[in-house]
């Protein structure tokens, strides 16, 4: 019956092209980043965790492009209304560090996503401010933010309860009351 | 009293000592009275609210306190927290940061060996 | 309804019967898995089902593309051609009135609601392999598309938007279904066994 071969044929057609397309490796996996989308960046660098991570979570480099990071080290005598100076040398070594893993550095994933969302011309000096933390995060009504057991956009921790070992996927996210 | 050049081998004694002798007073004229007005001592803060040293590390320092996004600071007294006036680098640090956020100026050498002596109260 | 001259015939084939209800049953699966992840979220279910639904997308994927090449080389019920009655639709806008006749194949008025559907299917999984690509980075878009901002800002909206008028269209084909088999009319059959009644007098075709 001719229709029968045709069906056969059909299925055949749409069966190898399903397999071949369906089989591709993803974005993720070509790239050879492990784990979540959300997963930050791995990064181990002694005085950025030290110095950072006194006041508040060492945010990740990949969050903020080179240009808000330059902002951000040169300004450290007002950083956010505190005085958070360092002695240059320190200062000069963590921003070496920030730069070489910042957003627009090309060394992560995460950091390609907050670009996606980033114009080139724009530094912020605030993550929160950054159109891929306004789009991550536009379920998540204003009031929730100013609770007093989270205090402000910028306590990463108070939502995201693995947040201190760069897991910030939704899973683990639990919003206090 | 000998003077360690080695961090770590600082002491809030240490301290107390190298403080008291750049202001030109002894020890024992370092007061836990004057340190303690001192922690408490509010100023108006850039926000028009009130802040003192207590307003982040709680009224206690024996208690952790919280910075101002919320992360845990371990506790300022040695009683509470050994780790406390151990390394002349961060203790300088702290002081430079946290006086002029505070106080709008730097401490005088008097005043950080009375904030010291306050703290070292605590048993 | 005069039953004394309906005869059976043998319309649909196998194959558009399969299509039919791999199509249906992936769409009540990708409802239902869409539904749970919504109300698992933040859940540590959430991720688990989500990878469902992209999967039971993918198997509407598969069904719509061999549909699509069914219709262009399958028997004359299964084509394209048998969906599309320009002229009934006008005649029955003129006349506001339904086709009184019954044809060999799609019904003309139905097919204008089915063609509405492989719309919104083909809009559903085109938005939905680009979300699988920007937002969970996975499926044969991902390494084109992989976590591309723009791409999750331009297809979360119309998705959902297309979510809604598949519910619509699911609503009006289980209705439709329900008042032909109340009017004694047996259609529910032609999926299953491939047969329609229809009366014994040809003639009346609408294209």
């Amino acid at each position: 019956m001719n229709y029968l071969l045709r069906g056969i044929g059909v299925l055949a057609a749409v069966g190898t092209f399903s397999l071949l397309a369906f089989s591709l490796p993803s974005g993720g996996e070509a790239r050879g980043d492990s784990g979540g989308d959300d997963l930050m960046p791995r990064l181990a660098h002694k005085n950025w965790q030290q110095e950072c991570a006194s006041c508040h979570l060492a945010y990740s480099p990949a969050l903020l492009p080179r240009a808000s990071w330059r902002r951000v080290m040169g300004g450290l005598e007002q950083h956010f209304g505190e005085n958070a100076s360092l002695d240059p040398a320190t200062q000069a070594d963590i921003l070496r560090f920030l730069e070489a893993n910042a957003a627009d550095s090309g060394t992560s994933r995460m950091g390609d996503k907050v670009m996606q969302r980033m114009d080139r011309n724009t530094a912020p000096l605030r993550i929160t401010e950054t159109t891929w933390f306004v789009k991550k995060h536009d379920e998540v009504p204003r009031a929730t933010w100013t609770r007093k057991s989270v205090g402000s956009a910028a306590n990463c921790a108070a939502c995201h309860r693995q947040a201190e070992k760069g897991v910030f996927d939704e899973d683990t996210v639990r919003i206090p009351k | 009293m000998l003077l360690s050049a080695h961090a770590s081998a600082d002491s809030p004694a240490n301290f107390m000592a190298r403080y008291a002798q750049q202001a030109g007073v002894a020890v024992t004229a370092l007061s836990p009275t004057r340190g303690e007005a001192l922690y408490r001592s509010e100023h108006p803060g850039k926000n028009g609210a009130m802040q003192s040293c207590a307003s982040c590390h709680t009224a206690n320092p024996k208690q952790a306190g919280q910075t101002r996004v919320g992360k845990r600071i371990e506790p300022l007294a040695p009683a509470a927290n050994p780790a406390r006036f151990t390394d002349a680098a961060k203790v300088e640090k702290w002081f430079r940061r946290n006086c002029t956020d505070v106080l709008a100026r730097e401490c005088s050498a008097q005043e950080k060996g009375d904030f010291i002596a306050f703290l070292n109260k605590f048993k | 309804m005069s039953h004394s001259n309906i005869q059976s015939r043998r319309v649909y084939d196998p194959l558009l019967r399969v299509l039919h209800w791999g199509i249906a049953l992936s769409v009540v699966a990708l409802i239902i898995s869409s539904q749970l992840a919504e109300a698992f979220e933040h859940g540590p279910w959430e991720s688990a089902v989500w990878n469902l639904h992209i999967l039971a997308g993918y198997a509407l994927t598969v069904a719509l593309l061999t549909r699509l090449l069914w219709g262009l080389v399958g028997p004359a019920s299964a084509r394209w051609r048998d969906l599309w009655h320009p002229a009934t639709w006008k005649a029955s806008l003129k006349t506001l009135r339904l086709p009184s006749a019954h044809r060999v194949g799609h019904d003309p008025i139905a097919s204008l609601a089915y063609l509405f559907a492989y719309g919104v299917m083909a809009l559903m999984v085109v938005t939905g392999l680009g979300l699988a690509a920007s937002e969970f980075n996975t499926g044969p878009l991902a390494a084109w598309l992989g976590s591309a901002g723009w791409v999750e800002d331009l297809t979360e909206d119309p998705h959902e938007f297309g979510f809604v008028l598949m519910l619509g269209f699911v609503g009006l084909h289980m209705a439709a279904l329900v008042f032909h088999q109340l009017r004694g009319e047996r259609v529910a059959q032609s999926m299953v066994t491939g047969k329609q009644y229809l009366d014994a007098k040809p003639g009346v075709q609408h294209d």
